[in-house]
């Protein structure tokens, strides 16, 4: 696919998001970020490429929710088509799907699947493998995240060899959205859990669980072929050496989310294509003293100053965050947020009469070891006094999950896509609703924004959410930050992906030059 | 072997024995000595109900840990030590996969350690003050100081960025490859064997200059007996137990040394197997890793005793 179809495909995309297009038709792009090449030259056939992954893997199985993370998206669409795919316009579309249409009130939604697709073990991909596989990830031991998502199903069948119809428990205008990541990915049915088969472009030929993977091409593959013979993933925790192997050409291409190394990479002869594709927030426990009182939340935000922390923190690579709707979301109108004004935070702070002081837990990454050491000096400065705790992965996720925390630092992709971030961070009943914060406006802007087939009315009430989560303060919006991968000069065909809401790679359209 | 020797063996096994199920019962009480909810922690914020009570029953929360401590004896004595909460993968297939790993690093650490640190102690105690001490000193308290994935660093920098002469990052097994496991395992034992022989200087070459100082040294050089020979032969063996002692200790303490270099350097072992055990709340492969470590320390331990023994005769013959 050449850059001029790729746009028109973007542009497409965008104004059906616009228009109102719900109905979801399918379109010859692919997965994100898939061709053509922002490096130029012509592609060129066969070689190893080499991936350095950040995280260790669990199960290939999209059930594992670390599969289907963002990170990883080129490790998972090796082995796997998703159903519907982000698009770099902030939209979705179809890719294995050939259209997912709503009824009138968006209860009711009819999956046509792309016909003649097979699994790579031969199995055919049809209605009965997708409502097998949904199935599948519904239950309990598969240990899916997607399961909250399915849960809004009432019921599905399968209505012809390529059509499943979706029956909801309550109008959902984005519903395909869903089909983006975990319960997309369809694996074949009845195989074990250990050895999940997709359909995607390439099959395991080895794997050390959690160290490597190396696949190969697969033959019978129904749509593009791709252009290595072979990729080889290599997991690679450390950010540093991660960065160092890619320098000194033992990998190709690794994910990072260290502003230096994006900072450094043109130095080094290396190309970034990035995103800012993870916002920076400190949530606020506001069922708990002392951010059970708005004012001083409010008194937060004025205390921050958000364009310090872009500078020191982030290198300046990205930009600040202005509320939810983020820079690279569609449905963005004029977004609004209190500058830094200690004064403000002060007079604040005097009205609600409280000696304001808390815990702050935050992960060990070293942004945000830094970002925290910087706001508790901000905060200082307006007579708050904030204790930084570090807290591992698992133990924020205790924290989280049983809301027994008073503040903390969380960088999150998840508002990358508004229509699936906004219902699961906002919505009272969600188990991803950290906050606490709920109101009946916003819970009634939510539902408006769900039920809405017309893109603008959906953007509409969005911006209420947006609106109502930036005036009462629950969370406090730090940075945008650009994430995503860094290649060696001689991996081509790695798009450029400023624009897109979440970087989904797809190693199909890389070559080796 | 007479009643005493058979006596003094069976309390020692007494003893091992007793620390191991000790170390064997904490290690199954984790998932409660835990701060938070380990559901939560493994499976995310997000788990349902459903999937949070699934997840405890299969780790046995609610069993008592008497129970279950037993359960798992009873199960590791046939060779199943649980599956792995994050992978399904065998806990034994992966100790098995990676144990090899971790023991060729840290052989390998050992025997940079001590070719190291031997000579150079050596050396700076034969001439205390001397410039080659001097620099010796403070070369060992620098790497000492310095954080080990600081010298893992620098060594990717010079040998895999600006030389391009050894990989940075990864592993191949010696099976597969034997140039290759090679190259891949010299950074990763350099790193380890350098800091280690940083202390090992620093211990041998005290031990060494108080030896140094005692008569026999005295009348052995009166008699005419070269440099090296009684460098060699008479002053090392009898300073060399604590170094003894390091070393055995090490083969506790590199766990904890491991875990650094192996995720540095990406390199499969033990090391990054606890690490990402620890960040998912892995418990089954934790309980498993703490059993064995504590076997292997228990082990060691013993045989520093033997050696010490032959090191030193007098030990054996203490009582008397």
């Amino acid at each position: 696919m050449t850059r001029t179809t790729r746009l028109l495909a973007a542009t497409a995309a965008l104004a059906g998001v616009l228009a109102g297009a719900s109905a979801c038709t399918t379109s010859d792009d692919a997965v994100a970020g898939k061709p053509p090449a922002s490096n130029g030259g012509t592609a060129k056939e066969g070689g190893t490429l080499k991936v350095g992954l950040d995280r260790p893997f669990g199960k290939l199985d999209p059930a594992d929710a670390t599969l289907t993370s963002q990170p990883m998206f080129l490790l998972a669409n090796a082995l796997f088509d998703p159903l519907m795919v982000n698009d770099a316009a902030g939209g979705v579309h179809p890719y294995l799907a050939k259209s997912f249409t709503p009824n009138a009130d968006a209860t009711r939604w009819t999956l046509e699947l792309t016909p003649g697709v097979t699994f790579s073990n031969g199995a055919p991909l049809d209605a009965q493998a997708v409502v097998a596989h949904v199935t599948r990830l519904t239950k309990p031991e598969t240990k899916c995240s997607c399961i909250v998502d399915a849960a809004t199903i009432a019921g599905m069948a399968a209505a012809g060899p390529t059509t499943v119809r979706f029956d909801l428990k309550a109008p959902n205008a984005t519903f395909p959205n869903l089909f983006t990541r975990a319960l997309g990915y369809i694996a074949a049915p009845g195989t074990s859990p250990d050895a999940v088969v997709g359909s995607g472009p390439f099959t395991v030929a080895s794997s050390q669980t959690g160290v490597s993977v190396t696949v190969t091409k697969n033959a019978n593959y129904w749509g593009t072929k791709p252009h290595v013979d072979r990729v080889e993933y290599k997991v690679l925790p450390d950010t540093d050496s991660r960065y160092q192997s890619l320098r000194s050409g033992d990998t190709d291409l690794i994910w990072t989310e260290t502003p230096s190394q994006h900072k450094q990479a043109a130095a080094d002869g290396l190309r970034s294509a990035t995103a800012p594709a993870a916002v920076s927030v400190a949530l606020l426990n506001t069922t708990t003293a002392p951010f059970d009182d708005a004012r001083v939340r409010q008194a937060m935000q004025y205390a921050i100053d958000r364009e310090a922390l872009l500078k020191v923190v982030n290198l300046g690579q990205g930009g600040v965050a202005d509320g939810p709707l983020l820079s690279t979301s569609p449905y963005r109108k004029n977004p609004s947020y209190p500058g830094f004004d200690p004064a403000k935070a002060k007079a604040l702070l005097a009205e609600s009469g409280k000696q304001v002081s808390f815990d702050y837990l935050v992960p060990s990454t070293p942004a945000s070891q830094q970002r925290a050491t910087v706001i508790q000096q901000m905060l200082g400065d307006v007579g708050i006094k904030m204790t930084v705790k570090p807290a591992d992965a698992a133990a924020q996720a205790t924290a989280l999950g049983q809301r027994q925390f008073q503040a903390l630092d969380f960088t999150t992709s998840i508002l990358g896509d508004t229509d699936l971030g906004f219902p699961s961070l906002f919505l009272a009943r969600s188990p991803f609703n950290f906050t606490g914060f709920t109101t009946p406006q916003v819970e009634e802007a939510l539902n408006r924004g769900r039920a809405a087939l017309d893109a603008a009315a959906r953007g509409t009430a969005y911006d209420d959410v947006a609106k109502a989560v930036v005036r009462d303060a629950p969370m406090l919006f730090l940075t945008e930050n650009r994430v995503g991968y860094i290649a060696s000069g001689k991996v081509g065909g790695v798009p450029a992906l400023d624009k897109a809401t979440v970087l989904n790679l797809s190693p199909t359209g890389l070559w080796l030059t | 072997m007479s009643a005493r020797l058979l006596r003094r063996a069976s309390l020692r096994v007494a003893r091992a024995a007793a620390v191991l199920f000790t170390v064997a019962l904490g290690a199954a009480a984790l998932p409660r000595l835990m701060p938070g909810s380990p559901a939560l922690a493994a499976l995310g914020p997000g788990a349902t109900p459903e999937q949070v009570a699934a997840y405890n029953d299969r780790v046995g929360m609610d069993e008592n840990v008497l129970a279950a401590l037993w359960q798992w004896l009873t199960d590791a004595v046939h060779g199943d030590l649980g599956r792995s909460l994050l992978n399904d993968v065998p806990v034994a297939t992966e100790l098995g996969d990676r144990i090899p790993v971790t023991l060729e690093l840290f052989l390998t650490a050992q025997i940079v350690a001590l070719a190291v640190a031997v000579p150079v102690a050596l050396r700076s105690a034969w001439k205390p003050g001397g410039v080659f001490d001097r620099v010796a000193t403070t070369g060992a308290f620098v790497v000492t100081a310095a954080p080990g994935f600081v010298l893992g660093l620098l060594l990717i920098y010079v040998a895999a960025v600006q030389m391009r002469v050894l990989p940075a990052t990864g592993w191949v097994r010696f099976t597969d490859d034997p140039v290759e496991n090679l190259r891949h395992l010299v950074l990763p034992a350099l790193t380890l064997g350098l800091t280690e022989a940083a202390v090992f200087t620093r211990t041998l070459r005290v031990q060494l200059m108080d030896t140094l100082d005692q008569p026999y040294i005295a009348a052995a050089r009166g008699r005419g007996m070269s440099t090296r020979r009684l460098l060699t032969r008479r002053a090392l063996r009898p300073s060399s137990l604590p170094l003894v002692t390091l070393v055995g200790l090490g083969i506790g303490t590199s766990l904890g040394g491991s875990v650094l270099v192996e995720t540095l350097f990406a390199v499969p072992g033990i090391g990054s197997l606890v690490a990402t055990a620890i960040a998912g709340r892995d418990f089954p492969v934790l309980r498993a890793v703490i059993v064995v470590s504590a076997a292997g320390v228990v082990a060691a331990t013993l045989a520093v005793d033997l050696l010490y023994r032959r090191l030193d005769p007098r030990i054996a013959d203490a009582r008397r």
